[in-house]
């Protein structure tokens, strides 16, 4: 009994000390965590995959030792992966790596506070760099907290008169160059040499400039009025929110949020020397794909991201603070894994209420980010899968193809999500010959650039392999033409005898004449227009469907070939029948039959021009494209011409008038839509009336 | 004529169109009685057995229960303790208002319209009336709440072992004002804040402890539904996932040598565990249940400008609504004594199973998706087969002929549009696609030649159209708004609701005539084994004027799931349930993604394995699934620790199309991929399994950080670290993410 008692006491004794210690439990987060595809069907897709990170330990001034937080400003270490947590109340408290208190530095000097500081910075002398927005001053301090200097807002020509001093971040480059934030400055980061020379502005975000922003300025200065001249602000870069230098002395900067439907180019790696963005892909979303667009309940989500960090590998991590997730990016720029949540409501492990800071640890393998409203830091940990997929990027980026293959294929096993495992296994599929599988991978994992340069493998060798057989038929075929072109001319025998076919495909080559016959002759067959409509539709569906992979962007679930029949036919039609109508008002001469002749005639360039993309976009390569790019602007504007000149002639109308009667013709089939759409509305709403009538004689 | 007829036909109508609109006379509230005046007991002592006395605190209005030959002493408002304490007026601190009431009434005040907290101590202690009604064996109070014009009747009840405590919403006073959720003795299961030895039981998912110390005023709070959220309360963003109650019992170790647990025995799914903790204001931290007696449909502002607003239903529900309360002391002062009470409780009423079926290994074989696909350009839906009725025969063939353990199967997805929603039951047809009628009575005769346990799972709650005899528009729920209630999937990164994800839910009346339907549609196969994942996991409310009251504020739920289960048993089928509530707990035989973990909100300091403590040894257990885990070495330490088989969700063949799936269910999944850890994770365990064949939990230890003792009944014991490192124990060193296992003589 004695010995159960005693038991029971060291258990109690136990379970007491560990209700001061903040420690998860880890098989599932009570978030998703997930990855992007991109290039499924020309977007990027989110998918849900094997978390790279796990939340495996919660830190609070508890478990530290010290007095509780007022509020975590931000977290950042030196290069021995100390960790430096700034308290709002003029107090950095360090820990090392396990969080183990190492000390506590309050007020500089003893005396100067420093409430509200944006952020640290640790060089690696070990000194402290405090970025003292209030005081508008960076404050340098030694490691018990003496003053060393103090940087305030330089004298220089290059700064503007209205400029203020509002440090956020400060970093420092192995030859000792300062960078520095402001808030709010639009002309880049603030850069000092070593010696605290003001040398100035880098890197600074350039205007993005749309047609419609243009329009829109335009606009406002040719209509101007009281509400939009208080509206109109000048166009000015956005001021970025963070940076970090990697080991190459790379610069990478991250804006927050910019505006709506803005949703690229948020991170860039900046060349220490011209300040350029020298991401391969600089045009890359690096937040959620939907976030920025959407709205939930009539409000904009928006995501900003507030702190970017790099690793030794170059792999990119991003903290976004209106959701609280954490981005983790390759080199490349695609997004790997996001994790986290909360979105000002987190209360479970992994999620957070207000995020203050991130920094990595571990060179990346743990990942700890401060909450300034729980005064928590989550600290999370590489996975299994996390630590295998990194490894395999990194091989594969650094083309080191040494027992690649096993590790793609381990991470594939843990996750069949994956889809840099699929570029992965093609790009070795490629580097050891095997062309065709690494076709497979590459269609698989939507990787349209591997499988293009697969696919020239093969479509050489079967060039190579065939190459006889090839020339021999094209030989053969050219020389059957040839003798049949002479043996035609000569006994005058015609290919197509029946003359309403041959009036048709005589439109393309000599249009004039075809249409003064359709005109003055009466020919043309309706029914030819019929089966011509039938064929433009149905090209025009294998056009989506039946292309090439890397021409393709079809989606079975969003494309609809009845839709396209409205698209195409529908239109065709509407065309028709608005065209006869206004012409008619006008005195055009053309009837009904004639109009509808010359459209459906007309189509033909527009027909082969589909039939020869469905064939070319299945041989040629991406960067061969462009040849069917020309032929259909080709096809599009001899489509036009022909059919300018059919109308001219059979409604015998100047070419200003026909000018006239066109943009009507546009104008009344947007009516005749709006009025179908309104019909189509009054019947539903009338069907809606009729199913609660139902509804409430039913629940009687 | 015409005219008079006209008119006689036009006041028919009229008239039967009022009639629909009069309220059912049993659906009123009682008026309040604004003139009865209090009265007080004529004897402190109300009720006494061998075990307990029974004592009315006529200062305050709650009730004291000592323990005869211990002294202990349980009150419902905590007494001070210490010394005692004065302000700078020289005037004694007392408790907090909210600590000294009985009763928090929240209430829509008739005159303002607006949503009220009040107190008991205050409103009707102090600024009300109070009477006392002698009852059986206890004390009737009635609590009359002047300023809300409210009074609710709670019957204190003593009996062997423990404290009922008793309302009935029938008998509840509203004149204007319209009661939306009672706290029932929200201090009862409290315990001083900073005290050693203290902590609080919450029992989301598997079970969390909850520290005690100081936080705030305000303290942290937290609350959850038993058996989840009321699902007919649409939400249009879905932040993050939590693990629900699943078991109607919270708890508080008060000190050293006392706890007390509370289990809500009747109206449970009506009920929301809160907790407060590390208050400085109440000096306690507190965990009670809380009845909502109304359900709510949230709007939101236009915009997003304004707060959302609770709108209520017009009508309270009907059904009693009660609370266990069983004072612990000594060695029994714990959570694994709360454990062993509640399972005493569930074995005394009938309610806990016995164990039909033990379980080692589950293979949850996921069937199909609908994936988008398209002829001639036009778009449909068909199924991708990730795993057909032939693969599912390979697969159990080569694990069971590999594996000498306990298995069971389940086959999910395999009915007309396999994992996602289609209609009820899923059309208790199996998808061609995955095989016919003939595969799988040849997957059952497998199964049954090598003593497998095969379960087929219908999805009988999410529906979308009308097919089988149930009709989209008369059967599905309605919430309190009594709007047609829709359910959704959320977009993982945008966490809003995908409109185009919407379904509907089966009434909870309808339950049983889909069983009916289950059992006439399937009269053919070789069904041996059912499933209802959904069915064991859910609960909402029903507002549609089709039904009666009965599904107000989720009221009765659970016994409509029990009488459905039971239908199924009692036609001879065996039943699995996925994490299941303990309303369909205790009519399974076996239970598979047995929560192993809480929701990790902050405040929780520990997990505890809580729901195996309570189930092991009565129901079949598996855990959650090894594979689909983030971590899966510490998903099988945590099946080892509950004593839970091992469960795996596995497909066969995988596609890019499945991507878009916005269930993990695919990601890691393939049967190839994870075929070896599955063996190899059982040759790891197949000893320890064959240990704890049967046996019960009876207690639960942790030993350090990271490290947890499970005892069983029958003297063994199992040890897990799930640190990084290894420990000494007394069972010798138990290696980094490692577990070892004794035993002890029983």
């Amino acid at each position: 009994m004695k010995k159960i008692f005693s038991r029971i006491l060291v258990v109690a004794l136990i379970l007491c000390m560990l209700f001061t210690i903040q420690v998860p439990a880890f098989a599932q987060e009570p978030y998703d965590s997930y990855t992007y595809w991109s290039n499924v069907q020309s977007a990027e897709v989110e998918v849900l995959n094997r978390p790279m990170y796990e939340p495996t330990g919660v830190i609070d001034a508890a478990k530290i030792g010290v007095a509780p937080f007022s509020s975590i400003k931000g977290i950042v270490r030196d290069q021995y992966d100390n960790v430096y947590i700034l308290d709002n109340a003029s107090r950095i408290v360090v820990t090392d790596k396990n969080f183990n208190l190492i000390k506590e530095i309050g007020l500089v000097n003893g005396t100067e506070r420093y409430d509200e500081a944006n952020s640290v910075y640790v060089y690696s002398d070990g000194t402290i760099y405090i970025c003292d927005i209030k005081g508008e001053r960076i404050l340098h301090i030694d490691s018990d907290g003496n003053l060393l200097d103090t940087i305030v807002l330089p004298e220089s020509t290059l700064i503007p008169d209205d400029f203020r001093f509002l440090p956020t971040k400060i970093e420092i480059n192995a030859n000792g160059y300062l960078y520095v934030l402001c808030e709010g400055s639009y002309y880049g980061v603030l850069l000092y040499s070593p010696e605290r020379e003001f040398l100035g502005f880098f890197g600074s975000n350039t205007v993005k400039v749309s047609i419609g922003s243009v329009f829109s300025t335009v606009m406002s200065r040719v209509f101007p009025n009281n509400v939009k001249r208080s509206n109109s602000v000048r166009s000015l870069p956005f001021s970025m929110v963070d940076l970090c230098i990697d080991k190459n002395g790379f610069i990478y900067t991250c804006n927050g949020f910019t505006k709506a439907f803005d949703t690229t180019g948020q991170i860039r790696k900046l060349s220490p020397g011209t300040g350029g963005n020298v991401f391969s892909v600089t045009d890359a979303n690096f937040i959620d794909v939907d976030v920025n667009k959407t709205f939930d309940n009539g409000v904009l989500t928006k995501q900003n991201l507030m702190d970017v960090e790099v690793d030794s590998k170059g792999y990119v991590y991003a903290l976004e603070s209106a959701y609280g997730k954490i981005f983790v990016y390759d080199d490349e720029c695609r997004k790997l894994s996001v994790f986290g949540n909360g979105k000002g409501r987190g209360n479970q492990v992994g999620t957070f209420e207000i995020v203050s800071g991130m920094e990595l640890l571990d060179d990346g393998n743990r990942i700890i980010v401060s909450d300034a409203n729980t005064n928590r830091i989550t600290v999370f940990g590489i996975t299994e899968f996390g630590a295998k997929a990194k490894e395999a990027i990194t091989c594969t980026l650094e083309g080191d193809y040494e027992g690649l293959e096993a590790k793609w294929q381990e991470v594939l096993k843990l996750d069949s999500n994956f889809q840099p495992a699929y570029s992965g296994m093609a790009r070795i599929a490629l580097n050891e010959g095997k062309y065709e599988q690494a076709m497979e991978y590459a269609k698989i994992g939507y990787d349209r650039n591997i499988y293009s340069v697969a696919f020239e493998f093969v479509r050489t060798d079967l060039i190579d392999k065939y190459f006889g057989l090839i020339f021999l038929a094209l030989v053969l075929v050219i020389g059957i033409l040839i003798a049949w072109l002479i043996i035609s001319t000569k006994k005058k025998v015609q290919l197509v005898k029946n003359p309403q076919l041959k009036l048709m495909f005589a439109t393309m080559i000599h249009p004039g004449d075809t249409f003064t016959t359709i005109k003055e002759k009466k020919q043309g067959s309706i029914i030819l227009c019929l089966i011509t409509l039938l064929v433009f539709y149905i090209v025009t569906v294998l056009k989506t469907i039946a292309s090439g992979f890397l021409f393709s962007t079809y989606n079975p679930e969003t494309f609809n070939s009845l839709w396209e029949f409205v698209r195409s036919v529908g239109f065709v039609i509407l065309w028709v029948i608005s065209n006869w109508m206004i012409c008619t008002l006008m005195q055009g001469k053309g009837k009904l039959k004639e109009i509808l002749i010359v459209t459906c005639y007309s189509l033909w360039p527009l027909i082969i021009e589909k039939v020869v993309y469905i064939i070319f976009s299945n041989v040629l390569l991406a960067a061969e494209g462009s040849f069917l790019g020309i032929f259909s602007i080709i096809a599009t504007l001899y489509f036009v011409m022909l059919m300018i000149m059919g109308l001219l002639k059979i409604h015998d109308f100047s070419f200003s008038r026909f000018l006239g009667t066109t943009l009507l013709t546009f104008l009344a089939m947007a009516a005749i839509v709006f009025l179908g759409i309104m019909i189509i509305i009054l019947i539903q709403q009338l069907y809606g009336f009729v199913v609660t009538l139902v509804t409430e004689i039913l629940t009687l | 004529m015409r005219k008079k007829i006209f008119l006689v036909v036009l006041c028919i109508v009229l008239a039967l169109s009022l009639v629909g609109c009069a309220a059912d006379p049993s659906l009123l509230s009682l008026a309040f009685d604004e003139k009865i005046s209090s009265e007080a007991p004529s004897d402190s002592l109300i009720a006494q057995n061998e075990n307990f006395k029974l004592e009315i605190d006529t200062e305050k209005y709650g009730v004291v229960l000592t323990n005869l030959k211990t002294g202990k002493v349980w009150s419902t408002i905590p007494m001070q303790e210490g010394e005692p304490q004065y302000d700078a007026l020289g005037l004694p601190i007392g408790n907090h208002v909210q600590v000294d009431s009985l009763l928090l009434v929240s209430y829509i005040d008739g005159k303002s319209k607006n949503e009220t907290v009040t107190q008991s101590y205050t409103s009707a202690v102090i600024g009300g009336r109070v009477r006392t009604v002698k009852g059986e064996n206890g004390v009737v109070i009635e609590y009359y709440f002047d300023d809300g014009q409210i009074m609710i009747p709670v019957e204190f009840i003593l009996q062997n072992d423990h404290l009922q405590l008793k309302i009935d919403p029938k008998k509840i006073q509203e004149t204007e004002s319209r009661v939306t959720a009672i706290s029932v003795a929200p201090f009862f299961c409290s315990a001083a804040n900073d005290k050693e030895d203290t902590y609080l039981f919450f029992p989301s998912g598997s079970g969390a402890l909850v520290g005690t110390s100081s936080l705030s005023p305000q303290g942290y709070k937290y609350s959850a539904e038993v058996y989840g959220r009321d699902l007919t309360n649409e939400q249009t963003t879905m932040i993050t996932k939590d693990k629900d109650v699943r078991l109607p019992v919270f708890g508080a170790k008060t000190d050293a040598t006392t706890a007390i647990c509370g289990i809500v025995d009747e109206g449970e799914e009506s009920a929301v565990i809160e907790t407060v903790a590390g208050s400085t204001s109440f000096a306690r931290s507190t965990v009670y249940a809380t009845f909502n007696l109304r359900s709510f449909i949230s709007f939101k502002g236009k915009n997003g400008k304004s707060t959302a607003k609770n709108v209520y239903a017009s009508y309270k529900l009907s059904s009693p609504l009660s609370v266990r309360y069983y004072p612990l002391s000594d060695e029994k002062a714990n959570y694994s004594g709360m454990a062993e009470v509640y399972r005493n409780y569930l074995t005394e009423t009938g309610k806990m199973p016995t164990l039909t079926e033990d379980v080692n290994l589950n293979l949850t074989l996921i069937g199909g998706e609908l994936v988008p696909k398209s002829f001639l350009g036009v778009p449909y839906s068909d199924l991708f087969s990730a795993t057909t009725l032939q693969d599912a025969y390979n697969i159990t063939n080569e694990i069971t002929s590999n594996v000498k353990a306990k298995t069971s199967v389940k086959l999910k997805g395999f009915t007309a549009t396999g994992v996602d929603v289609g209609g009820v039951g899923g059309g208790y047809v199996i998808n061609e696609n995955l095989g016919n009628l003939e595969d799988f009575n040849k997957l059952n005769q497998l199964c049954n030649d090598k003593s497998v346990g095969l379960y087929f799972d219908f999805e009988l709650v999410k529906f979308k159209g009308s097919s089988d005899g149930f009709s989209n528009f008369r059967d599905a729920v309605y919430n309190s708004g009594e709007i047609k209630a829709a359910n959704y999937d959320y977009n993982i990164a945008t966490s809003l609701y995908e409109k185009s994800t919407a379904h509907q839910l089966l009434t909870p009346g309808k339950f049983v005539t889909a069983v009916e339907k289950l059992l006439d549609k399937t009269a053919k196969w070789d069904l041996n084994g059912v499933s209802l994942e959904t069915l064991s996991q859910v609960s909402y409310s029903n507002y549609s004027s089709e039904d009666s009251a009965d599904y107000y504020a989720k009221s009765y739920f659970g016994d409509r799931v029990t009488e459905s289960i039971k239908v199924l048993k009692d036609n001879g089928k065996k039943v699995m349930s996925s994490e299941a509530n303990q309303a369909a707990a205790i009519v399974s035989d076996v239970i598979v993604d047995a929560p192993l973990e809480s929701a990790k909100v902050n405040i929780f300091a520990q997990d505890i394995p809580f729901y195996s403590m309570v189930f092991k040894g009565n129901v079949g257990l598996a855990g959650e699934s090894i594979n689909l885990a983030t971590n899966t070495r510490k998903a099988l330490l945590l099946s080892v620790e509950a004593g839970c088989g091992l469960n795996y969700t596995l497909i066969n063949k995988w596609e890019n199309s499945l991507i878009s799936c916005y269930s993990p269910i695919f990601y890691n999944s393939r049967y190839a991929d994870i075929k070896e850890d599955i063996l190899a994770n059982h040759a790891e365990l197949s000893d320890y399994y064959e240990k704890i064949a049967g046996a019960k939990i009876s207690a639960h230890n942790i030993l350090a950080s990271g490290v947890r003792e499970t005892v069983f009944d029958n003297g063994v014991h199992v040890i897990v670290n799930f640190n990084n490192t290894p420990v000494s124990t007394v069972a010798g060193e138990v290696a980094a993410q490692g577990f070892v296992v004794w035993e002890a003589a029983v």
